[in-house]
């Protein structure tokens, strides 16, 4: 009986051993990863981004464009695709009427000859180092990212006056974020510099040899993404 | 026969005895368990009844024809999680560029500008109306917030005097640790500068950034985790 005893006792024991080192276990998160079943929001999904554009910090004129840009994410971090942008609008700044206003004699215009971005179209990246989520007034969670994108491309202007119309390399990089409304829809805000490897910028209206330079185009865009397809696939 | 059934009614009573002691001590554990668990998470940074120190640096993003550096600071008192009210500082240094000389030589013209800032000085509101966080390279959780500002004070041109001016902005700002935070900001100066047609409304867009010092150093809830 006594050696029933004793294993009664050391199974007790045991079983008390055990607890204590579930409890242990189920306690420390040391070694857990930052995140549990994180949401892969971009992972193996289509990006279809239509995209409205205004160029911004621009010296002679200013452009409106409209656009869309496609992505594949072969990761949650990365994606690879085609941005298309044209411009639709373009409208003089203050600095071209002021010089417009003190060249402009009777009979003889003063207007500068310039030159508007007219398409640009590029292959891209999408790098995205950073992803979250965060609450608004207390209430509404949304997801986010914040991401970098490059590209390399052509641009196209139009030229007014003297300035005639051409295309060159376009390098192009920005920053931006998607807000995700849901699964697969998100807002997408970016700023973005086209850059124009040699482009004309402006001359005198009666100019015969504009100069090309290098040009920073810097745009803001605002574009509604739809990550394809809707559902996403998640591991619990 | 007796003495066997004695000895098996102690040994089941141990046996009772052990159980309850491994009961209790998994029971115990649950509610050592239980009782860590939140459904609300404590905020990781305090804003309430704290002052924040920004020293910052600013650079004017919209120019086109002139440069301008900052050096700054901004003071704010922390209402609560959401409202601050504070006072602001920057001294400018700024000059034409070669997008000015280059109109000169392009045109022969000589472009009218009278926007040289010497400094500004005014107050602000601010409200934090989002709170987040994101994982940096899969390792740190960083939290942040964001915030809009609105406010008005005086901005001193170089060559125009000193100029009434609103101000709107909107930031955000990373905590890096309990007491300081990296502070990043887009902020708008509205007012008028003059020209010989007349005043014209400019908008002189600074980027911002700069260290938080929150003080005190090192709040706390009132109740542990």
């Amino acid at each position: 009986m006594s050696r029933r005893l004793t294993t009664a006792v050391i199974f007790t024991l045991a079983l008390v051993a055990s607890a204590q080192s579930a409890q242990a276990q189920r306690a420390d998160l040391s070694n857990s990863p930052p995140i549990k079943s994180a949401m892969p929001l971009r992972d193996a999904r289509h990006q279809l981004t239509p995209v409205f554009g205004f160029t911004i910090n621009d010296l002679y004129q200013r452009n409106l464009a409209v656009g869309i840009d496609y992505r594949y994410y072969f990761t949650d971090w990365l994606g690879v695709g085609l941005d298309f942008m044209a411009t639709y609008y373009h409208f003089d700044t203050s600095l071209t009427k002021s010089i417009d206003s003190q060249l402009t004699r009777p009979g003889q215009s003063g207007h500068p000859s310039t030159s508007s971005l007219q398409t640009l179209t590029h292959v891209a990246v999408n790098l995205v180092p950073v992803f979250g989520k965060f609450i608004a007034f207390r209430k509404l969670p949304m997801a986010y990212d914040l991401h970098i994108v490059v590209g390399l491309g052509l641009g196209t202007w139009t030229g007014q006056g003297r300035i005639e119309n051409g295309m060159h390399f376009s390098p192009m990089i920005g920053v931006g974020g998607h807000f995700f409304f849901s699964n697969w829809i998100a807002l997408n805000l970016e700023v973005r510099d086209y850059m124009m490897i040699k482009m004309p910028v402006a001359a005198q209206a009666s100019a015969t040899n504009p100069e090309s330079k290098f040009v920073n185009n810097w745009m803001f865009t605002v574009g509604v993404t739809f990550m394809l397809p809707p559902e996403v696939q998640r591991e619990l | 026969m007796r003495g066997a059934t004695s000895k098996a009614v102690v040994s089941c009573l141990a046996v009772a005895i052990l159980a309850g002691v491994v009961l209790e001590a998994s029971s115990a554990s649950a509610a050592e368990e239980k009782r860590k668990v939140h459904v609300i998470q404590q905020r990781p940074f305090l804003h309430r009844l704290r002052l924040e120190l920004t020293p910052q640096y600013g650079y004017t993003i919209n120019d086109t024809l002139s440069t301008h550096h900052q050096a700054g600071g901004t003071l704010r008192f922390h209402i609560d999680e959401e409202w601050s009210l504070g006072g602001t500082y920057a001294k400018y240094f700024g000059w034409t560029n070669a997008n000015f000389d280059q109109v000169e030589k392009d045109f022969q013209v000589f472009p009218e500008f009278g926007g040289l800032i010497d400094w500004f000085a005014g107050g602000e509101l601010s409200y934090i109306p989002i709170y987040g966080k994101f994982v940096l390279f899969g390792a740190w959780v960083v939290h942040w917030d964001f915030y809009l500002l609105a406010g008005g004070g005086a901005t001193k041109l170089i060559h125009g005097g000193v100029r009434g001016t609103g101000t709107v902005g909107a930031g955000t700002r990373i905590y890096l640790t309990k007491w300081l935070t990296l502070d990043v900001s887009l902020k708008d100066h509205i007012y008028s500068v003059p020209f010989k047609a007349g005043d014209e409304i400019w908008n002189n867009v600074v980027f911002n950034v700069g260290f938080g010092f929150f003080m005190p150093f090192n709040p706390d809830y009132k109740f542990p985790k």
